[in-house]
This record gives structure tokens, sequence and C-alpha cells, in this order.
């Protein structure tokens, strides 16, 4: 099997160390199966929670290519961040009368292919992040163990929620000569994503000039392009 | 730390070398791709670390970059591919278009346009004459031959990483303390090559006899880094 691909509601894989209570999912006891015994080569998560963390982790030491749910779908909530940001961005105008609410909806339908292309380019090189991370996962165990136990110092992060080893673990990991697996870092990435973002922000860092070009390039340009008022400013 | 991956983006042009190998989706193995990657992100490791040591905190973003950029082109003029950035470079030429098998390659090397950036200021001489008196003091100590064994060394324990680290940041001090002195005083690499005699031949022959002892420590790295510090 090449792809198994969750499109509805359900569980359908857990770890072998976990009870069919654990899965939550009583409707779909009789079908599902352990971690370890996935033969497919990648498993695709279209919906949530279509397996368990502990699940996947243990799919993916068996083998198989296996992100998270929240990673595989991410291109819907990216796809809500743009249109509430486009919807933000085009507010200015719609207050200063250059634009009528008619007129923005129809600009908004507008940018559906162009937003589509950039949600696409953020999944690309989110799972291109996880791809580079999980390849050097072994030699850089030691950083991601540091990582984790600082946001567990600044309360941020509680490893045993996330299904994320303990020191202990990660001892064991690096006499083994294994890093996290691909579902691992896809939480660690959130927390560091989630981290970075609060830290940049409270910094002056987001004011600097520099960074007025990466603003404009995250908006489709028609969408900014008419309303500027200087070259230097959108919307 | 944000500030430093921008810095090290923008002067390198790291993303504009990501978007390179993205363009051979389904055209090379994906692994080769990967690995592509791989060098960049340590490239901004490298340089990340190397502006959070060295550049002001609060420095302009847009003027910061565009001066180490200046210094980066000038340094690759007057850079001389060893005969392992050779043999890199053709081997990955085979499956990749040659400029970016060039590029990547070299983009390691030039993390020294940064010592080169710094120094200009430092000594208020334009960029290309440093890079040349850099590079010249580079190759005749033979800390490009080392820097390029100690790239491909990576030990496997996080402290000893950290301490080749910072021997490495070492040896760039010295080599830019030399060159700064050399600027100074209008010498040439030549004359100080000459001024330094026998002290530079030791110098010289125990690199060489460390790079032929087979694998690199960092123990190795330490004494090569004190025998460099004892050059006048």
């Amino acid at each position: 099997v090449d792809l198994l691909w969750f499109g509805g509601i359900g569980t359908y894989i857990k770890a072998s160390s976990q009870s069919q209570m654990d899965a939550g999912d009583r409707a779909n006891d009789a079908l599902r199966i352990n971690g370890n015994e996935v033969r497919a080569k990648v498993v695709g998560e279209g919906a949530n929670l279509g397996v368990t963390q502990l699940g996947r982790i243990e799919a993916a030491r068996t083998g198989a290519r296996i992100d998270t749910d929240a990673v595989d779908n991410s291109a819907g909530v990216d796809t809500s961040d743009h249109e509430v940001n486009l919807k933000i961005l085009l507010g200015g105008p719609v207050m200063r009368g250059e634009l009528s609410l008619e007129e923005r909806n129809t600009l908004l339908a507008s940018l559906t292919d162009d937003v589509a292309r950039h949600v696409l380019a953020d999944n690309y090189n989110q799972t291109l992040a996880l791809s580079v991370a999980q390849t050097r996962g072994t030699q850089d165990l030691d950083a991601h163990g540091r990582l984790m136990r600082d946001l567990e110092a600044r309360g941020k992060l509680d490893r045993a929620v996330e299904f994320l080893p303990g020191d202990a673990q990660l001892k064991t990991l690096a006499n083994e000569g294994k890093g996290l697996t691909r579902p691992e870092l896809c939480v660690l990435l959130a927390y560091a994503k989630l981290d970075l973002d609060a830290e940049v922000l409270a910094s002056p860092l987001p004011d600097d000039p520099f960074f007025a070009s990466l603003l404009a390039g995250y908006f489709p340009q028609a969408a900014w392009r008419p309303f500027r008022k200087n070259p230097n400013a959108i919307a | 730390v944000a500030r430093a991956f921008v810095l090290s983006d923008g002067a390198f042009g790291l993303s504009a070398l990501k978007t390179r190998i993205d363009a051979l989706d389904g055209k090379v193995d994906a692994g080769l791709q990967i690995e592509l990657y791989g060098g960049i992100a340590d490239q901004f490791r490298l340089a990340a670390r190397w502006f959070l040591s060295n550049e002001l905190q609060d420095a302009p973003l847009a003027e910061t970059v565009l001066r180490y950029r200046a210094s980066l082109e000038a340094l690759r003029e007057s850079y001389t591919l060893t005969p392992g950035d050779a043999t890199t470079i053709a081997a990955l030429s085979k499956h990749v278009p040659e400029d970016l098998a060039r590029d990547w390659t070299l983009m390691r090397h030039l993390t020294q346009a940064l010592d080169v950036a710094l120094l200009a200021r430092q000594t208020g001489k334009a960029p290309g004459a440093v890079a040349v008196t850099y590079a010249a003091l580079g190759s005749a100590i033979g800390l490009d031959r080392l820097r390029s064994l100690a790239g491909k060394f990576s030990p496997p324990e996080h402290w000893d990483r950290l301490a080749l680290q910072r021997l490495m940041d070492g040896l760039s001090q010295s080599q830019r303390g030399i060159a700064a002195r050399l600027l100074n005083d209008g010498a040439s690499v030549e004359d100080w090559t000459k001024a330094q005699g026998a002290q530079l031949e030791r110098t010289r022959s125990f690199l060489q006899a460390l790079e032929a002892s087979g694998d690199l420590s960092v123990a190795k790295l330490m004494l090569a880094s004190s025998q460099i510090q004892n050059l006048g």
C-alpha cells in the first residue's frame, strides 16, 4: 500500500501500548489497528484524530512516513488565516470609502487561486522543515532535548501531555543512535513556532523597515496595490 | 536570534539558494535535495552565531545586509577553490546545475566574508583590499584547509560541537588580528610570511601532519589553534 488516507471521522490507529478505550472512539474498535501494523508507505491525515499521537510515533518507528493531522491539515487553518488578515487589510479601504463591501467581497473571491498558492507554499515549506529536521534528528537530538527542557522551564510545554520523550527516554534514543520521529518533530515545531512568534512580536524586530516586503509578500498583490498610499506602505 | 537569522539570509542570499533547490523537485533525488537544504540550515546556524557574537543587536537590517553582501562579493572574487571544493562541485554538477553546485559549495567558505566586512569597518579599508589580505593570510597559514576539514567534522556530542565552534571562532579572531595589523601598517602578506620564518614553517608542517593523521578531533584542533596563536 502506498498511501493510507484519512478523510472522515474516526480514530483508526493507536499504539500497541494503548487500550481501545485510550483511542476514545468505540464505534471503530473493531477496525482499529496498532501503529506497528501499518503497512502503508505513507499515512496522510486529511481528517483530524485518525491516529492517536502514540500510534503515529509507533508507526513512524516501524518505518511509515507519517506527520500529524495538524500538519497534514494545515492548509485549512492557513487559508482561514489569510482570509482574516485579508479582511483586516481591506478594512482600511472599506472604512475610507475607497471600496464598497460588495466590491470587497468580489475582490476576495477573485484572490482565491492566489491565496491557494500562498497556502500551498507554506505547506511545502513546513513539511520541508520537518524533512530537514528529521534527516538531522540523531545529530540534533541533544538540541531538541534542550529546547524541550527550556520550554518546560518557562511553563510553555508539558512533555507528558504531548507524548514527547522525557530525559531518560532521550538518553535511550541517543544510545540507540536515534532521533525524534516525524510526528514528535511536528509537535515540537508547533511549540517552537508559537514561542518564536511570541518572542518576535514582543521585540522591536517587526518594526524594522526591512520587513515591509515580507509583509507585502504575505498578501496577493491585487489585494494591496490599488490601495497603497505610498510605495512603502501597504493599503 | 531571529535578527541574526535574517541577517544571515540577507548576507548570503540563503532563501534565493533554497528556491533554486526547490526548482529541482521531481528532477533529482529527494535525498540529495534534503542534503543541499541541510547545508543551508548549517549555514544559517554558522552565520547567525557569528552575527550574534560580532554584530550590534540593534543594527538596521537593510543597511547591515548590504554591507556584508559587498564584502561577500569581494571575497568571492579573491577566493581560490581548494581541490576539495573542486571535487565537491564536480560531483554535485552531475545532478544539479553547475552554478548551483558552485554557489552551494562556496557558501560555507564565504562565511569568512563576515570577518572581511568586520575588518573593513574596523580598519576603514575597502572590502576588496581587505578580502585580498585576509584570503592570502588564510592560505599562507593553511587556515582555509583546516576550515575545510573542520566543516566536514561534526562531533556527536553537543558540547564537543560547541568547543569546536569556539576553537574555529578563535582561529578567525587570530586571522582577523594579524590581517588588521598588516592593513593598518600597509604591510604585505608576503613580507609578513618572510618575517615569521621558522615559526610559520612549524605551524604549516603541524597543520599538514594533522591533516594527514586521519579524523579530526577537538583535541587536535585545540593544538592547531595554539600553534596559530603563536604567530605574531
